[in-house]
């Protein structure tokens, strides 16, 4: 039997038996009342008695009937009905007309239904649309970006982190369709079209990178430079490769990779650095020979001492100035080779874990990482392949498992050491090693070839104490801290670097008439010595993040210190935490300011209780010439005309309610509370839409209202 | 007693241009153009000064410079590395394996003659055989 017909019965069966019931507790009681009035008055007679009963019995079960027949006929059936239709109202997607008699005895309950599945309906229909309209927004994104990879001139894939292709474009599946190893395809793996180990270093330096934080102050951030061949080694290739973070951001889901086709550029640059070299050392020779054959010369032709000094001086001076020459020239060549060949920032902790845990022959050896850290310029993938074959030629030769690795810097110098317990390996035994191809490098790739791309060699050498050492000198990166900082701010986790919207936005006639979620906005906060500018009070801090199209732009953000010029009260220090030490190299407020109101450019400048850092900024207009003139909202008023202005309207209150979390050393940063605004400013606006305030200039208008309803407030 | 230089470069100009000047300085110059020639002089006339060219035919100066280290016979014989190479790291490598100085090619008759007259003097035993 059909369901809907089971519960149509299995309703209007209950009622039914509810009536029965009572029919049948009705007639218990007169059957009761009967036999007891036969026996508490025999002087009745018992046909009266059972008339009377028969009729009572006749008319309750009649009643019975009755009543049942219209709660059925009136509740029953049109309660069924109205579910019927609702349901079927609600399958159907359209709204179905209710014949107006039905459930007439009701109640509200009739209209209540139809008005319910209207609005049911309606609600259905907008999130439809609003489906609609995400899906269609999606596909045009999906449109830009694909149109937009197509046409670049540089292969993209994107991989899981077990290198499965999600994602490519045309120029890679032309460079790595390399018949032999099949074509580029989705869910196959890149290391097998590429050459999987600069592939794989790449991704556990920026994995190791991540894991410890050292990406939010590395110049790459999330990102890596290799060289790479394809898996035949027909091409070489110079890659970068990007880290992609999951939604919390607390780990690694894969990565991007962009690559170029380098082979004839590397070759050429091989070709001209072993040219410069062989053309260096060649003349060198003749040099040499040059200048001692004048000596010689000199010391047999017949002439005074002084004429014979003279010349034998510019002998000297000339070998000299050709010796110098020939320093620049080798220089040259290294810095020709370098540029082909890209060599990048490692932390040695970082390679050194990867030379230690790489392990390519299988071999149980131990190898401790010792040593103050340091940054390396090298190409590491090709470094830790070449330490990792000599640690493995050094096990087989001296019978040893146990191994130290350890760095050290002598001024420019690095050196990775290898030590361990033996005789040092000699010169030809390890020249031989240095020729023998590195199986997983690129192509065939000597070890010689490795020292020779970084400009420098490999010896082994005795310490004492029973202990041997392999030598490898390389480059210091640049000091970090010499370099110059845009921001002190941490790098965003994942910046926001492009936005296809832009694209498809209509230029306003006027600002006043943008949409609130179309305007560029620059939300701001200001940390301060104390509460009284017109008291001698001054920043110490401006921080602000962008808000486009929408987006929270992490990575673009303001974050600067100012050096006030006047000690920081230690009450304001417990605040903000910025102390006389932190500002005592900053940059003083008309250095500091200039560079904010660039960074402000035509946006509208947002902040929680406005007024108080408009005073501040507006406090040095003297001094700076700058007149900060952006519309100006306060997401405390806009919070006020939503939520009413006896509502908590604090940062952390607004925070809370929007669920967003401010980690707690951000707190009370001007960065960090730029940050928590500008979320809040974004739900404020979803609220503000269905309220009737989009444009900018409906914002700023119950901005105003919410000022004067204060000003009178506090009147009172 | 006159020193005796042993020159091991497979350079035979430049060779015999070195020759003729230390010798016109009063020392005994032998001369080997590989590493197998050179072993077979350190053996049959000690030298008291070895000027060692970095590459060779048959290895590297370095290679012999390291040997000659291990070699009792040999290990206290000063000796200069000369090279086509003036890297820091060329230097540095020399000294780790055992060269007490290093010429980077060119070099002047004086430089040679003031490294290979100050490393005679420094060695003890060798101290009153520096002619220059």
């Amino acid at each position: 039997m059909p369901d809907g017909w089971a519960e149509r019965w299995n309703l209007r069966l209950r009622f039914f038996l509810f009536f029965a019931l009572i029919l049948l507790g009705t007639s218990a009681s007169i059957a009761g009342a009967m036999i007891y009035l036969a026996a508490a008055a025999p002087q009745v007679p018992v046909n009266a008695l059972v008339l009377g009963g028969g009729v009572a019995l006749f008319a309750s079960a009649g009643l019975t009937l009755w009543v049942w027949l219209k709660f059925d006929d009136h509740v029953a059936q049109p309660l069924m009905k109205l579910g019927a239709e609702l349901r079927a109202s609600v399958h159907a997607g359209t709204p179905r007309e209710i014949p107006q008699d039905t459930g007439r005895y009701l109640g509200l309950l009739a209209p209540a239904v139809r008005e319910a599945a209207v609005a049911l309906l309606e609600a259905r229909a907008d999130v439809e649309e609003m489906v609609a309209v995400a899906t269609a927004e999606a596909d045009r994104q999906k449109g830009q970006l694909e149109a937009v990879l197509r046409d670049l001139q540089q292969g993209v894939v994107i991989c899981t982190l077990d290198h499965k292709v999600l994602l490519y474009n045309r120029f890679a599946h032309h460079l790595l369709d390399q018949g032999r190893s099949g074509p580029l395809g989705l869910e196959r793996r890149l290391t097998g079209l590429v050459a999987g180990q600069p592939l794989r270093h790449s991704l556990e330096r920026l994995t190791r990178r991540f894991s410890s934080g050292r990406y939010r102050s590395h110049k790459d951030g999330l990102a890596a430079q290799f060289i790479g061949t394809t898996a035949c080694g027909h091409e070489s290739l110079r890659g970068r490769m990007s880290l992609i973070l999951g939604e919390e951001e607390r780990e690694a889901i894969g990565y991007v990779v962009t690559f170029d086709k380098v082979t004839d550029e590397l070759a050429a640059g091989i070709w001209r650095d072993r040219l410069l070299q062989d053309v260096t050392r060649d003349m060198r020779q003749r040099v040499a020979t040059l200048s001692l054959s004048g000596e010689v010369l000199l010391r047999k032709a017949p002439m005074d001492d002084a004429a014979r000094e003279r010349l034998r001086e510019t002998v000297d001076v000339e070998t000299r100035a050709l010796g110098e020459r020939l320093d620049r020239l080798d220089q040259v060549a290294g810095d020709l080779l370098a540029g082909a060949w890209p060599m990048t920032e490692v932390y040695s902790s970082t390679l050194m874990d990867c030379i230690a845990a790489r392990r390519s022959e299988g071999r149980e050896l131990s190898a401790v990482v010792m040593g103050d850290p340091l940054w390396l310029s090298c190409d590491s993938a090709t470094v830790v392949d070449l330490v990792d074959r000599m640690m493995n030629r050094i096990s087989v030769w001296a019978q040893v498992r146990d191994f130290r690795l350890s760095t050290s810097r002598r001024e420019g110098t690095a050196y990775l050491d290898l030590l361990w317990a033996g005789e040092p390996v000699p010169e030809p035994v390890l020249e031989g090693w240095l020729d023998e191809p590195l199986e997983e490098a690129l192509g065939a790739m000597t070890g010689r070839d490795v020292l020779s791309r970084h400009k420098t060699d490999m010896w082994s050498d005795i310490l004492g104490g029973g202990q041997a050492r392999l030598r490898l000198p390389l480059a210091v990166a640049v000091e970090h801290q010499d370099r110059p900082m845009k921001s002190t701010a941490p790098l965003a986790p994942r910046p926001e670097f492009y936005d296809f919207d832009l694209f498809a936005r209509p230029t306003p006639s006027t600002i006043g008439e943008t949409l609130l979620r179309n305007l560029s906005y620059v939300v701001f906060d200001t940390e301060t010595t104390g509460l009284e500018p017109s008291r001698g009070d001054d920043l110490v801090s401006v921080a602000g993040v962008r808000i486009v199209n929408d987006r929270v732009l992490r990575g673009e953000i303001f974050d600067g210190l100012v050096n006030p010029g006047r000690p920081i009260p230690p009450a304001s220090s417990r605040i903000h935490g910025i102390t006389d030490d932190m500002v005592a190299e900053a940059d003083p407020v008309e250095q500091v300011l200039p560079r904010f109101y660039a960074f402000i450019g035509d946006s509208v400048l947002v902040a929680h209780n406005a007024a108080f850092d408009m005073t501040f900024l507006s406090k040095y207009q003297e001094r700076t010439g700058l007149r900060f003139e952006q519309p100006v909202l306060d997401t405390v008023l806009l919070a006020g005309h939503i939520f009413g202005a006896s509502e908590s309207l604090t940062l952390d209150a607004l925070a809370e309610r929007f669920g967003i979390v401010i980690p707690v050393e951000d707190r009370h940063t001007a960065l960090g509370d730029a940050l928590a605004t500008a979320e809040v400013l974004r739900k404020l606006i979803a609220l503000l839409t269905p309220l009737g305030v989009v444009t900018l200039s409906d914002a700023i208008e119950v901005s105003n209202r919410q000022v004067a309803l204060r000003r009178r407030q506090r009147r009172y | 007693m006159t020193a005796r230089v042993l020159i091991v470069d497979d350079a035979i100009t430049l060779t015999g241009f070195l020759k003729d000047l230390i010798e016109q300085d009063g020392y005994l110059v032998d001369t080997a153009d590989t590493a197998g020639t050179a072993r077979a002089a350190l053996s049959a006339h000690p030298p008291d000064i070895v000027l060692l060219d970095a590459e060779l035919p048959d290895g590297t100066g370095y290679a012999l410079c390291q040997s000659m280290r291990g070699d009792p016979l040999s290990r206290e014989i000063p000796v200069v590395m000369m090279s086509a190479c003036s890297r820091a790291v060329d230097i540095e490598k020399g000294q780790a394996l055992g060269a007490d100085a290093h010429l980077a090619k060119p070099f002047t008759a004086s430089e040679l003659m003031s490294v290979v007259a100050r490393l005679l003097t420094e060695t003890p035993g060798l101290a009153g055989r520096a002619n220059a």
